[in-house]
């Protein structure tokens, strides 16, 4: 039981120990563009339907009349083939990509961390063995391809490529938890908590993840835009969210057979999907800094 | 367990590192017993095997071949697959404390482990408050995490931590060579205090003599995996017979001239640490030795009884006495 | 006095900081000593008491957040920290050098040393030299590092080396550029106590034969006492006593480094001392007048108004404290 007295105690420390962290992270300005942008294009993408000029755009909507016509301030991003707004289409086009992200590591990365730290800790017993074999299959295989049969094979809903993708990213995570494990298995701090007897979910979950946590939200940043980025590679194949949804990466394909004269359907989703990866890396990078201890 | 004032006996222990460019003899054949409430200091250099023992006696790693026994009750196992009392009443502090606290954990964090495993039952709050009562520390430090702490008050959260079990018996593994000078006298004071006060028994490795000198009930001294000597503190100090531990004496660095004519003056530290690989036949002290004789380079000594109470594997002294103190004193 | 054509390096009133997430680290406070010609001094402290922070705004190594906030680093009487960079790094190539305290970290574990000891000896020259002639130094440089089988050593990578060997190879690439000064970090604090004795001796040796300068850093007192001929007494970034070996340790007159020496365990028995209460002060705010002031024993009224000057007490014996100032 702790008093109101130590409570306050405790938040004072918790603000300043972690306030230590935003310190490192702001020191680069660039995570901070990168977080800026992450954050900006996060709200776009969930006020799309009340902050983007035609959000009749995003659903069934034909207008041939309005039909590609250039960037104007009317339409800052010009219209498309059946006359809907581009700007509003991207924005919502953003919806996907993020809930993508969402998705995917959300269903890789805590059964992946488990798993690599369980083959980390227990080093030789046979179901380490197995993991990381089995985590080695996976990454042989690439991502794109792997995601490509499966949705061939199955139906190309959105739901389907998000489970093909995140097929293909879990073993990622396991491993990078369990090189990283197996070396901090040998720390005199998890020794000791050997030593007095705690148990192995203690000392995995308790004494070493708290360590790994830097390297695995860093990932988890640079891994969004990959996500994003192999999203819109399968969307351009057609194994995308299908019509009218707004896909980035199938605007930038229906877009693509009207070059060059006509440049802006293909373009402004392009440079959406850019933004975004270019976001996630420099946010990855800050975050990166944040957990370098070497940054005073 | 059995009722007896011999807490920890270690009998003929070995271990043998096997690699690849050929076998490690780590530990050789070493034999001590440590009595309950007793400070035994043991003295080596690197290489030595002081650190090894300190391991398989906490079951780091098992010995290659001898007995360990602890209160009467074999103890010859890993720490996993100890009994629990066992686990409780032994400790380890290690010698590094910047590495033996979990940076990412407060020192509550720390202190809760061993509590909530060996004694559910005491209420948590009131007993971390104790223990940081015991090692001299404020209690508002319990939020801190460690880097937030300075090197001796990171050795006291260690020792807290080992104190937690309520053990009888604490392994300190160089506990203060990492700290200063003027925050070594704290740690050591405490940890003495602690032995008064709770009837503790230590196994105190170190390489600092000038501390062990003032810590330790006995001493012993390992070189290369070999215990070379053996007897109570004062002894050992105005009286070494092994040549290894009057090198050491007279390499110790000290501040006042009074100290100075208390170290053997003859004996120049010379010659490097044999590698473990390359143990010289006979005596592995040899080739460094300035008394070494014929039988050195064939013959291994044996640790035997010079004096009551003084042992010392060394063949300046085996059968010969009356011949050998000559011997002594005329060598250079 | 002391001759000041003879003053090989000399710090004037350096004040360094670091800037962190905290604020202003205001570590260095006028630090001042000086080195003579071929002369061994030695620079005591404890844990983060700055000693490490002067050794690198010497050598031109500060961390990138460091800050220079006054004072002077006189090389052979120019400034160090108005020289150009240039300037600087040919210094660091051939007249100043460092060896560090752990000496598996300051090799690289990829490379024999062979390339190591190339490469120290192929910077250090002004001209290029021919590989036979790089080999032949670096034989010579190891064998006056007292390593007897320099062929072998050249061969191995550092791990396949014992602790004592690494240092000596440190030593021996040091020795490369070190011209006029060798700073010394704890050289022997990673090894064990013969072997510490054997390269205290040996670097004696050495720096005695040719007539290099050496700074010693360390807060192992028993080790500076045996070998060098002045001391510096360094505390919370400012230099507290100064004066010849035999007088600092037979007569210290400043509250820390008395305390500090009645710290050490001694020889002779009379049970371990309970070291110096309190802990050094926060360099975020410290003290403004005497940084000691927090753990003296003796501390006045006047101890807060001013760091106090290093005043007189014997011949070149100097002592930063109040206690001491004339008319006490």
């Amino acid at each position: 039981m702790t008093s109101a007295i130590e409570d306050i105690h405790i938040s004072r420390r918790i603000v300043h120990h972690y306030g230590r962290y935003w310190y490192r992270f702001k020191k680069n300005k660039l995570s901070m563009i990168g977080l800026g942008t992450i954050l900006a294009l996060l709200l776009i993408a969930i006020l799309a339907p009340w902050i983007s000029p035609y959000p009749s755009s995003a659903g069934l909507y034909v207008n041939f009349a309005q039909a590609l016509r250039a960037p104007s301030l009317a339409h800052p991003f010009g219209t498309d083939e059946i006359g809907r707004d581009v700007m509003t289409r991207v924005m919502f086009g953003f919806r996907y990509s993020f809930s993508l992200v969402g998705v995917v590591l959300g269903i890789t990365v805590v059964p992946g961390v488990i798993l690599g730290l369980v083959a980390g800790y227990y080093m030789r017993r046979w179901f380490s063995v197995v993991i990381m074999r089995t985590a080695d299959i996976f990454v042989a295989v690439p991502a794109l391809l792997l995601a490509l049969s499966v949705a061939s094979v199955l139906k190309p809903t959105e739901i389907n490529v998000m489970m093909a993708v995140s097929l293909v990213w879990w073993p990622w995570y396991t491993r990078l938890v369990y090189s990283s494990t197996s070396s901090l298995r040998n720390e005199d701090y998890v020794k000791a908590a050997e030593l007095i007897g705690a148990s192995p979910s203690h000392i995995m979950f308790s004494e070493i993840l708290p360590n790994l946590l830097g390297s695995i939200l860093t990932k988890i940043s640079l891994d969004a835009g990959w996500v994003i980025l192999i999203g819109a590679a399968l969307s351009y194949v057609g194994l995308g969210a299908p019509a009218p949804t707004p896909d980035l990466g199938t605007m930038i394909s229906e877009g693509s057979s009207y070059l060059p004269s006509v440049w802006w359907i293909t373009l402004f989703p392009a440079l959406a999907v850019v933004l975004v990866i270019l976001g996630f890396n420099l946010l990855g990078d800050g975050i990166k800094d944040m957990f370098s201890s070497s940054i005073r | 367990m059995k009722d007896t004032t011999t807490l920890l006996e270690v009998n003929s222990i070995k271990k043998y590192f096997r690699t690849r460019k050929g076998v490690i003899k780590a530990v050789d054949d070493i034999n001590f017993q440590i009595e309950k409430g007793e400070i035994l200091g043991l003295v080596g250099e690197s290489g030595s095997g002081k650190t090894t023992v300190g391991n398989m006696i906490m079951g780091i790693f098992l010995p290659t071949s001898g007995e360990m026994k602890y209160k009467g009750e074999n103890l010859f196992m890993l720490a996993n697959k100890r009994p629990k009392w066992l686990k409780k009443d032994i400790q380890l502090v290690f010698q590094n404390p910047a590495s033996s606290l979990n940076p990412k954990r407060t020192v509550r964090q720390i202190l809760e482990v061993p509590i909530s495993v060996h004694r559910p039952d005491a209420p948590m709050g009131r007993t971390i408050h104790e223990l940081m009562n015991a090692v001299d520390l404020p209690s508002d430090y319990v939020e801190r995490y460690p880097e937030e702490l300075g090197g001796g008050e990171k050795q006291l959260v260690a020792i807290a931590r080992a104190l937690a079990t309520e053990p009888s018996f604490i392994i300190l593994d160089e506990p203060t060579s990492a700290l200063d000078v003027s925050v070594q006298g704290k740690i050591i004071n405490i940890l003495m205090k602690l032995r008064r006060e709770l009837g503790l028994s230590y196994l105190f490795i170190t390489h600092n003599l000038s501390l062990m000198s003032n810590v330790a009930d006995r001493v012993a001294i390992m070189y290369l995996g070999k215990l070379k000597e053996v007897a109570r503190t004062g002894e050992f100090f105005k009286n070494p017979l092994h040549p290894y531990t009057q090198m050491l004496l007279s390499s110790i660095p000290v501040i006042t001239d009074e100290e100075e004519l208390l170290k053997p003056q003859k004996i120049k530290a010379i010659g490097e640490i044999a590698g473990a690989l390359n143990l010289p036949k006979g005596c592995s002290f040899h080739p460094r030795c300035p008394f070494v004789m014929d039988i050195c380079n064939t013959v291994d000594p044996q640790l035997a009884e010079v004096t009551p109470g003084h042992l010392c594997s060394c063949h300046l002294y085996s059968s010969k006495s009356d011949q050998i103190s000559d011997q002594k004193l005329t060598s250079e | 006095m002391v001759d000041e054509s003879h003053k090989l390096l000399e710090v004037e009133k350096l004040k360094v900081g670091y800037k962190v997430y905290e604020g202003l680290l205001n570590v260095l406070n006028d630090v001042s000593f000086y080195v003579l010609n071929g002369e061994k001094i030695g620079i005591i402290g404890e844990s983060a008491c700055g000693k490490t922070t002067t050794m690198k705004a010497i050598m031109g190594i500060l961390a990138g957040n460091a800050i220079l906030m006054g004072g002077r680093i006189l090389y052979k009487g120019s400034d160090l920290l108005t020289t150009s960079k240039k300037k600087v790094i040919s210094l660091r190539r051939k007249n100043i050098s460092m060896v560090f305290q752990d000496p598996s970290t300051a090799l690289n574990p990829v490379f024999k040393i062979r390339q190591q000891m190339y490469d120290t000896v192929r910077y250090s020259s002004e001209r290029k030299l021919e590989k036979s002639e790089i080999h032949e130094l670096s034989v010579r440089y190891l064998l006056e590092a007292a390593l007897p089988e320099p062929e072998r050593i050249l061969d191995s990578y550092p791990f396949e080396l014992s602790g004592g060997m690494k240092q000596r190879v440190n030593i021996a690439m040091a020795l490369v550029s070190a011209n006029d000064l060798l700073i010394a970090d704890e050289p022997g604090t990673a090894l064990d106590v013969t072997l510490e004795d054997q390269i205290m001796r040996l670097l004696k040796s050495i720096v005695d034969k040719k007539h290099i300068s050496i700074i010693l850093i360390s807060h192992a007192l028993g080790t500076v006492r045996g070998f060098v001929d002045r001391v510096y007494v360094m505390y919370a970034g400012t230099i507290v006593e100064s004066g010849p070996t035999k007088e600092i340790f037979s007569n210290p007159r400043h509250p820390y480094t008395r305390m500090l020496i009645d710290s050490v365990p001694k020889l002779a028995g009379g049970g371990v001392p309970e070291g110096i209460p309190g802990v050094v002060p926060s360099y975020l705010n410290p003290p403004t007048g005497c940084r000691f002031v927090t753990r003296c024993p003796y501390k006045m009224d006047i101890c807060n108004n001013a760091t106090p000057d290093m005043y007189e007490v014997d011949n070149e014996h100097y002592v930063a404290c109040y206690l001491y100032e004339k008319g006490r």
